[in-house]
């Protein structure tokens, strides 16, 4: 009892600006989450195919941003090529590789051997090309700087415009798969692709857009975490476990569910470390979190029926 | 599934041809360390192959025998290593009863983890595992007085086999111990694929669901498998720490059980010593390759994307077809 009351008493003396930073760098974390469970999410619900190299194309999105930075000195050109030359060599990795394996017995597994592979190339290959340090970014002198204040507390203007963007996109995301023709194909083959074909569509072609697409969305993570954290090679191997456990909370090919799990574990990730006591349990909290979703509700959060198992 | 019916199964047509190829290989395997320095195959990285092989035979038990996807064998590889030093370290005892105990202690890791992870099938199991298993490295990284955290494991004692055979500074002897350890192993986990539980875990990954209605508990053959396959990756984790005589944590980082992953496949998953062939094949490319070229990994990553693609049965399992179908062509005429 003593020790509940020391916890909580303990707790109290944290200051109101802690706490605001910590939700606002939550938030952040949730929104680089919510890029990369987009597009795992999709993928995984669309094709069947568990994309272990989505942490390497978020680290190859972020290298190219920087090398675009480089060469045009401008970030909102990085902002824009990064992510469709990525996007391009995900579309041009799913024609040449993943497409093989769709018809085999075990195309699930072919495709997380494949995309396994390529994860396990990917660092190297940035070593080789721009060596084995971290790369720093330049801050745009547009959002550089406090946008404002809320009981002392800074707010980053280049923070903000992260979030800003990561709602944009999932708003765009929205639209795009509830209001255009390529969203109702996406959609519609989700739910059962081989109908979708019947119906004369070719979904191949869609395959290959949507893998481009999810790569494209981990890319532009990458570039937007530029200036926060370093550019490394093993960027990716990290936030790729973080994305498989909030797509698993959320629910394998579950678009609502990835945003909510994202940034449930966003908040978690930042919050945890305040805690008194519990300080050293912050890198595994995201696991036990995990364990207990799937205790309680065996499919994530939204998860149906039958996807995954 | 009792003893008495796993022993009528006789491992192989034995016939002399295979008894000699059986006998060559054994005399190669524990001749090696005389003629090692010849070749580009050192004494400790033979150390290394073997338990690599080990290791990846103990994981395709539940990848290639019973078709489940494991990304978190890194978890009992990492465990074995972690108890062994602790025993060896902390408690002082003979190395042999180290590991058995690290082989219990493995297994009932396995217990645990079975139980989690097999109530998750297809991707939601891999991903399962992957995750566990990332849980036990971050236990691995905070539990600084047992594992020594990013440190790594040091100190472990001097070790020997009573006062014959010394174990430390010893490659040689380390060699023999390893490959004795590992032989026995490699024989016990023949002997259980080739009986008819192993035939059970074949049926199991060909069609669960037609196992099942033959009358088979498909569940619980999948978790003695998983047992099974997680004890000895256990145990290699444990003959890794006594070679090394350190422990680093990368040992249970998730890469690990890439690294097991890419070495079953290499040699392919449906022939018994596949993995040994793709620990061969893994192991002398990071250690040779890495000498010309620092960035192995693109290396071994393409070659292992353009195995699964192209030689989907690994690299021994390609070899044993093409001959068997040779063979198989060769037959009808001589029907004919």
């Amino acid at each position: 009892m003593e020790a509940i009351i020391e916890f909580f008493g303990r707790l109290a003396e944290i200051p109101a600006n802690t706490w605001i930073t910590q939700v606002y760098l939550g938030l952040v974390n949730g929104s680089v989450l919510i890029l990369l469970a987009l597009g795992l999410t999709i993928i995984f619900g669309l094709m069947g195919i568990v994309n272990f190299a989505h942490g390497t194309f978020y680290m190859t999105g972020a290298y190219l941003g920087w090398l675009t930075l480089r060469l045009t000195g401008n970030f909102w050109i990085a902002l824009i090529v990064a992510p469709i030359l990525t996007g391009l060599l995900g579309a041009g990795i799913e024609l040449t590789m993943l497409r093989r394996v769709y018809n085999k017995r075990e195309s699930v597994y072919l495709g997380i051997l494949i995309t396994f592979g390529l994860s396990f190339l990917g660092p190297d290959v940035m070593r080789f090309f721009f060596g084995k340090t971290g790369l720093p970014y330049v801050t745009p002198a547009l959002l550089d700087g406090t946008a404002f204040s809320i009981a002392a507390t800074n707010f980053s203007r280049y923070r903000l415009f992260l979030i800003g963007s990561a709602f944009s996109l999932i708003l765009l995301m929205w639209l795009l798969l509830k209001k255009t023709n390529l969203g109702l194909i996406i959609r519609a083959g989700i739910s059962n692709s081989r109908m979708v074909e019947v119906l004369g569509i070719e979904i191949r072609n869609v395959w290959t857009a949507t893998f481009g697409l999810g790569t494209a969305l981990a890319a532009l993570a990458g570039v937007l975490v530029g200036p926060i954290f370093a550019v490394q090679p093993t960027m990716g191997d990290m936030i790729i476990i973080q994305s498989f456990i909030v797509v698993i909370i959320g629910g394998l090919g579950s678009l609502i569910g990835a945003v909510i799990s994202a940034l449930i574990v966003g908040q978690v990730l930042t919050l945890f470390p305040l805690l008194p006591h519990l300080q050293q349990l912050a890198d595994v909290v995201i696991y036990l979190l995990m364990a207990f979703v799937l205790l309680v509700r065996p499919r994530g959060l939204f998860g149906e029926e039958g996807v995954g198992e | 599934m009792s003893g008495s019916t796993a022993l009528k199964q006789t491992p192989n047509p034995s016939s002399v041809k295979s008894l000699f190829a059986f006998a060559v290989g054994l005399i190669i395997l524990f001749a090696w360390p005389l003629f090692a320095q010849y070749t580009p195959i050192f004494t400790s990285l033979a150390t290394e192959i073997i338990i690599f092989s080990l290791f990846g035979i103990a994981y395709n038990m539940a990848l290639g025998y019973t078709g489940l996807i494991s990304l978190g064998h890194a978890a009992f590889f990492g465990f074995g290593g972690y108890f062994t030093g602790a025993m060896l370290k902390f408690f002082g005892l003979p190395v042999i009863l180290s590991l058995m105990l690290a082989l219990v202690a493995s297994s009932i890791l396995g217990v645990v983890f079975g139980f989690i992870c097999l109530r998750k099938t297809g991707v939601y199991f891999t991903l399962v595992t992957l995750a566990i298993s990332q849980m036990l490295y971050y236990v691995a990284q905070m539990w600084i007085g047992v594992t020594g955290g990013h440190e790594g494991m040091a100190g472990i004692p001097r070790l020997g086999l009573g006062q014959w055979v010394e174990l430390t500074n010893n490659p040689k002897g380390q060699y023999w111990f390893v490959a004795s350890v590992a032989g026995i192993s490699v024989y016990m986990l023949w002997r259980m694929v080739n009986s008819s539980f192993g035939k059970v875990m074949q049926a199991v990954r060909e069609n669960e669901e037609r196992a099942n209605t033959c009358g088979y508990n498909t569940k619980r053959v999948k978790y003695v498998a998983f047992i099974i396959s997680g004890a000895f990756s256990g145990l290699a984790g444990s003959l890794y720490l006594i070679s090394q005589e350190f422990f680093g944590i990368e040992n249970i980082y998730w890469t690990m059980s890439g690294a097991v992953l890419i070495i079953t496949l290499f040699g392919g998953t449906e022939v018994f010593l596949g993995p040994f062939v793709g620990a061969l094949l893994f192991l002398l490319m990071k250690d040779s390759f890495s000498h010309y070229f620092e960035y192995w990994q693109i290396l071994t990553g393409t070659l292992f994307v353009a195995v699964v693609l192209f030689l989907p049965e690994g690299i021994l399992g390609s070899i044993v077809t093409f001959f068997s179908n040779r063979v198989l062509r060769r037959l009808p005429k001589k029907e004919a």
